[in-house]
C-alpha cells in the first residue's frame, strides 16, 4: 500500500554515471509521491541525459504529494513532481511549476450491472485515489455536470488496488489509469464497463521548482528541461523508445518480466491519448488547469488572468529555443 | 472553581506590599494552568509571525480558522463521524479493560491468557498495524472502533492488573487476621487500593483512544477530524490543518480534566478521601 | 466472646492459667530454610510474653503461626486448650508496618475489624471512638494515616485490635519503626493499658531493653534454626514507675543475663 510507506524513506535509484565525465553544472534533488515504475521512463531517461551532461540529479520517493510540497516550499528538495496549484496559491508560495510531464487520465468505470449510467449512481458512494488528488476534482466537475450527488465519496489509493477492490465487490464505481480500466473491464467485460465522459485537459502531474533554486540554478533546470522535451518527443515518435531506453541505461533493474513487457504497451496507448505534451505544456497547459480547478470549486477563477503566481514559463521557453533549434 | 478565582484575583494583586513571589505563590491552580497556555500560545504566535516556514501559521490564524471552521459547521459534522467510533471504543475499552486488568490481578489462568497479547498490543507499532486491520475489518466503523480499543485497551488493563497485583501484602494479611473473607479482600482491600491505578489507566486509555482514532482516520481513510486534517493539509492551508488538530487536542484535554472531576467525585462520595 | 468464657470454664482448673501454648512448632520454607525447629513455648493469661532475639532467628514467623496466617511444617498451637487452624476471634494481630487502609480514616480503620464481621456502622464505630480515646488518638478520628506521625498510626493499630475484643493481642515488633522517644512513650502507655484491658500479649522485639522492661516472661530465640534457648521472668515491680524500672537492679541484671545468653549465639 502507497499508503505506509514510511514518511521521507528516499528510495534512491542507483543511477550509475555511465557517461563521460561532463563538466559539473549542478545539483538538482527532485522527489515524487510515488515510487517509480515503467511509467515513469520518459522522466528516468531525462535524468539521466541530464546526468551526462553534469547536472547531478538525486531522486527520492516521499509518501503524499503534500509531502513533496513541503519538501520543495522548505528548500529539502529542490523540485517536486506532482499537483502543486492550491498549496502555491493557498500560501503564495514562492514555488513555480516548470513543466507539464503528463495530463490526466482517468477513465470512469462502474459495476455495470448496479450501476448503467452516472444517473444511477446519484446518492450512491464513489471512489477516488486520495483527498484532494485529481480524481477527486474530476469526480466533484462529473457530478456538478450530470447533475447528480454522491452520497460519500471515499479514498483508496492506487489504481491497482482499486482494480482489485473492483473485482471483490468492495468498491462500485471509481476512476482508473488506461492500463488498469482494459485489465479491469477485460477481467469480466460483462459486469465492468466505462462511464461516458467528456475529455478534460488539465495536469496530471507537473514539475515545480523553489523559486530560490531557480533563480540560482537556471543552467541546470534549462538542461533538466531540454532533456524532457527531446524524451517526450522521442516517445512521441516512437513508443518503444522508453523500453529501450531503458536498456540502454540500466534503468528500474528491478522490473519483472512481465513488468518489462507492459512498457511499451503502456506508452502506445499513453501517446496515442495524447497524455505526453511534447511543449512541456506551457501556458495552454497552465490556462486549462486553472480553469479544470476552478471549475471544481478549488481556484478562484481570475487566477487564470495571473498565471505568473503558479507558473514561471521563462525556463521552458529558453529550452524550448534550444530543442527547436537542435531539429 | 471560576467565581472563586475572579474573586480571589483582584484581591491578591491589589494587597499592598506585597512581593510578588507572595502573590504569585498565591494564585491558585487554575490561573497558573492559564499562564502557561497563555505562554505556550504567546511563543506559538511568534515562531509562527517570524515566520519559521510558510507552512507554520501563527495562533491567531489558527484560532480564526478554528472559528471558521465550527461557524460553517464543517467541524460539528467531521466530529459527526469521528466521535462515534471513538465513544464505541472507549466504552469497550472502560469495560472489558477494567474488566480483564481485575480479573488478571486475582486469577493466575487470566493472567497467563491475558498477559502477553496486552504487551504486545501495547509494544507494537500502531501506525503500521492500522492498515493491517483493514484486511480483516475493512474500512467502516468497526476497523475504527477496533483502532480505538487496541491503542486503549492495553493501558487500562494492564494498569488495573498492576494496582490489583500490587495490592499491600500487610493489607490483605491484615485482613486475613480479621478473618476477613477473599470477597472482602477484594472489594474492601484491592479495588480500592487498585482505583488510583485504575483510573490513571483510564485516563491513559482515553488519551490511546484520541491517538487511535485520528490515526484510524488518517491510514484507514478519510473521514471526521482525520480528513478535515488531510485535506487541508493536501491544499496546504495549515491554519485549517492546526486549528482542526487543536480542535482535537483541546477536546481530549477536556474530556480528561472531567475524568478527573468524576474521579474527585467518586472518591468523596465514597468517603474516601484522597488516595494519597 | 461467650463461647470463649464457657470452653474456660469447662477446662480443668490446672491448664486455666495457660492460654496459648506452641507445642513442637517447625517451620521449614519451600527452599528448604529451617526457620523453627520443635519450638514449645507456654503463654500464660494476662501475662505479656516477648519472644526475643536477633534476626533471623523465627521471632515473627512464630508468631504468624500463632496468628493462622502462616501455616506450621509440624507441630500445633493451642488456644484455650484447643488446637487452631487459621485466625480466630480470641487473637488479634498488630503489624510491624501498621497495615492501616491509606484511603480510609482513622475512625473507619480502627472499626475495620468489627467492619469484616458484619457489625453495624453505628455500633461499630461507637466502639472503634471509646478505643481511639482510650490509645490517645481522640480528636484523629477523621484524620488519615498519612496525616498521622508513626507513632499515632500504631496507636490506631492498636486500637484496632482492640476493637475486635480479642483475648490475646499479637505485637509484631510494633514499636521498631518509630524513633526511640516516642517509643518509650508508647510501652508506657501499652503497660498503663493493658492494666485496664487485662489481655494476654505476645510480643516480638529485637530489642532486649524493650523485652525486659515489658515482660512478665522473655522468651530467647536463637537463629539457624530458629528455636528456644531459655525463658526468663524478670520479677521486678513495676509499680514504682518507668524511671524507676529502669535504673531497678533486676531490670539491669535481667538486661545483661539476657546479653551475656545472646552474645555466644552472634558470633
Amino acid at each position: 500500500m502507497n499508503m505506509i510507506k514510511p514518511i521521507g524513506i528516499a528510495a534512491l535509484l542507483a543511477m550509475t554515471a555511465l557517461g563521460a565525465q561532463a563538466q559539473e553544472v549542478g545539483t538538482i534533488r527532485i522527489a515524487e509521491a510515488d515510487t517509480f515504475s515503467g511509467e515513469d521512463l520518459i522522466q528516468l531517461i531525462a535524468y539521466e541525459r541530464a546526468k551526462e551532461r553534469g547536472v547531478e540529479i538525486e531522486l527520492s520517493s516521499l509518501r503524499a504529494d503534500d509531502i513533496v510540497f513541503q519538501a520543495v516550499l522548505n528548500g529539502q528538495v529542490d523540485m517536486g513532481v506532482g499537483d502543486s496549484y492550491e498549496p502555491i496559491v493557498n500560501l503564495d508560495a514562492p514555488v513555480r511549476n516548470i513543466y507539464q510531464i503528463r495530463k490526466l487520465a482517468y477513465i470512469p468505470v462502474a459495476d455495470k450491472t448496479l450501476y448503467p449510467d452516472w444517473e444511477a449512481l446519484d446518492g450512491e458512494a464513489f471512489v477516488v485515489h486520495a483527498r484532494g488528488s485529481g480524481t477527486e476534482t474530476l469526480a466533484e466537475i462529473v457530478a456538478t455536470a450530470k447533475g447528480i450527488e454522491f452520497s460519500e465519496i471515499s479514498y483508496v489509493p492506487g489504481s491497482e488496488v482499486r482494480v482489485v477492490a473492483m473485482q471483490q465487490g468492495n468498491i462500485k464505481a471509481t476512476f482508473l489509469d488506461m492500463v488498469s480500466s482494459k485489465v479491469l473491464i477485460d477481467s469480466d467485460p460483462e459486469r465492468f464497463g466505462r462511464l461516458p465522459m467528456d475529455g478534460v485537459d488539465a495536469s496530471d502531474s507537473t514539475l515545480y521548482v523553489n523559486a530560490d533554486f531557480l533563480a540560482e540554478n537556471g543552467e541546470a533546470v534549462q538542461i533538466l528541461l531540454e532533456e524532457l522535451l527531446k524524451s517526450a518527443k522521442a516517445t512521441v515518435a516512437d513508443p518503444s523508445w522508453p523500453a529501450a531506453q531503458r536498456e540502454e541505461f540500466g534503468l528500474l533493474p528491478d522490473l519483472s518480466d512481465e513488468e518489462v513487457a507492459d512498457i511499451t504497451p503502456y506508452f502506445e496507448a499513453a501517446v496515442a491519448a495524447g497524455i505526453f505534451p511534447t511543449d512541456g505544456g506551457g501556458e495552454a497547459a497552465a490556462t486549462s488547469d486553472v480553469l479544470f480547478l476552478a471549475q471544481a470549486g478549488k481556484l478562484d477563477p481570475a487566477m487564470a488572468e495571473k498565471l505568473e503566481k503558479v507558473w514561471d514559463f521563462g525556463p521552458l521557453d529558453a529550452a524550448l529555443k534550444v530543442a527547436d533549434g537542435d531539429q | 472553581m471560576s467565581a472563586e478565582t475572579l474573586s480571589h484575583d483582584p484581591s491578591a494583586s491589589s494587597e499592598p506590599g506585597m512581593g510578588l513571589k507572595d502573590r504569585v505563590g498565591d494564585l491558585p491552580p487554575i490561573v497558573w494552568k492559564l499562564l502557561s497556555f497563555a505562554l505556550f500560545f504567546g511563543l506559538w504566535e511568534l515562531a509562527g509571525r517570524i515566520p519559521i516556514s510558510l507552512a507554520f501559521p501563527p495562533f491567531g490564524d489558527v484560532v480564526v480558522a478554528l472559528f471558521g471552521l465550527i461557524s460553517s459547521g464543517e467541524l460539528i459534522a467531521a466530529y459527526g463521524r469521528t466521535l462515534p467510533p471513538l465513544l464505541i471504543g472507549l466504552s469497550i475499552t472502560s469495560v472489558f479493560g477494567v474488566g480483564f486488568g481485575v480479573a488478571m490481578g486475582l486469577s493466575r489462568t487470566s493472567e497467563w491468557a491475558l498477559f502477553p497479547p496486552m504487551i504486545i498490543l501495547q509494544t507494537a507499532p500502531m501506525a503500521a498495524i492500522i492498515p493491517l486491520i483493514t484486511y480483516a475489518y475493512g474500512i467502516g466503523l468497526t476497523a475504527k472502533v477496533i483502532a480505538v480499543v487496541i491503542l486503549s485497551l492495553p493501558m487500562v488493563t494492564l494498569n488495573s492488573y498492576n494496582g490489583i497485583r500490587y495490592t499491600s501484602d500487610s493489607l490483605l494479611e491484615m485482613t486475613r487476621s480479621f478473618m476477613g473473607t477473599r470477597r472482602q479482600q477484594v472489594v474492601k482491600i484491592m479495588l480500592p487500593h487498585a482505583s488510583g491505578m485504575i483510573f490513571a489507566g483510564l485516563r491513559l486509555g482515553i488519551s490511546g483512544g484520541f491517538i487511535g482514532i485520528v490515526l484510524a482516520e488518517l491510514l484507514i481513510t478519510p473521514t471526521g477530524i482525520g480528513d478535515i486534517i488531510s485535506y487541508y493539509r493536501s491544499v496546504a492551508r495549515y491554519a485549517e490543518m492546526f486549528a482542526a488538530i487543536f480542535s482535537i487536542i483541546a477536546l481530549a484535554t477536556l474530556v480528561l480534566t472531567g475524568l478527573q472531576v468524576v474521579e474527585r467525585r467518586i472518591f468523596k462520595a465514597l468517603g474516601q478521601g484522597s488516595l494519597r | 466472646m461467650t463461647s470463649v468464657t464457657a470452653i474456660r470454664m469447662a477446662e480443668p482448673v490446672e491448664v486455666a492459667d495457660i492460654i496459648v501454648k506452641a507445642v513442637d512448632i517447625s517451620k521449614r520454607y519451600g527452599d528448604g530454610t529451617q526457620a523453627l525447629s520443635d519450638v514449645t513455648i507456654e503463654f500464660r493469661r494476662g501475662e505479656l510474653t516477648t519472644l526475643l532475639g536477633p534476626s533471623g532467628c523465627g521471632k515473627t514467623t512464630l508468631l504468624k503461626i500463632i496468628a493462622g496466617l502462616l501455616p506450621a511444617s509440624g507441630g500445633e498451637v493451642r488456644v484455650d486448650n484447643r488446637t487452631v487452624y487459621g485466625p480466630g476471634p480470641e487473637r488479634a494481630f498488630v503489624f510491624q508496618d501498621f497495615a492501616l487502609m491509606p484511603w480510609a480514616s482513622v475512625l473507619r480503620n480502627v472499626a475495620f475489624g468489627l467492619e469484616l464481621r458484619g457489625t453495624p456502622k453505628a455500633e461499630r464505630e461507637d466502639i472503634a471512638r471509646r478505643y481511639i480515646k482510650s490509645v490517645g488518638l481522640a480528636g484523629a478520628e477523621h484524620k488519615f494515616p498519612s496525616e498521622l506521625s508513626g507513632g499515632m498510626r500504631q496507636r490506631a493499630g492498636l486500637a484496632r485490635a482492640l476493637t475486635v475484643n480479642a483475648d490475646v493481642l499479637l505485637m509484631d515488633e510494633p514499636f521498631s519503626a518509630i524513633d526511640e522517644q516516642m517509643r518509650r512513650k508508647l510501652q508506657e502507655d501499652l503497660l498503663e493499658l493493658l492494666r485496664e484491658e487485662q489481655k494476654s500479649v505476645i510480643f516480638v522485639t529485637h530489642s532486649i531493653e524493650e523485652a525486659v522492661y515489658l515482660s512478665d516472661q522473655v522468651v530467647l530465640l536463637t537463629r539457624n534454626p530458629g528455636r528456644v534457648v531459655k525463658s526468663i521472668r524478670p520479677g521486678f515491680d513495676r509499680g514504682a514507675g518507668p524511671e524507676a524500672v529502669r535504673r531497678d537492679q533486676r531490670y539491669l541484671d535481667a538486661v545483661d543475663d539476657i546479653w551475656s545468653q545472646l552474645k555466644q549465639y552472634l558470633s
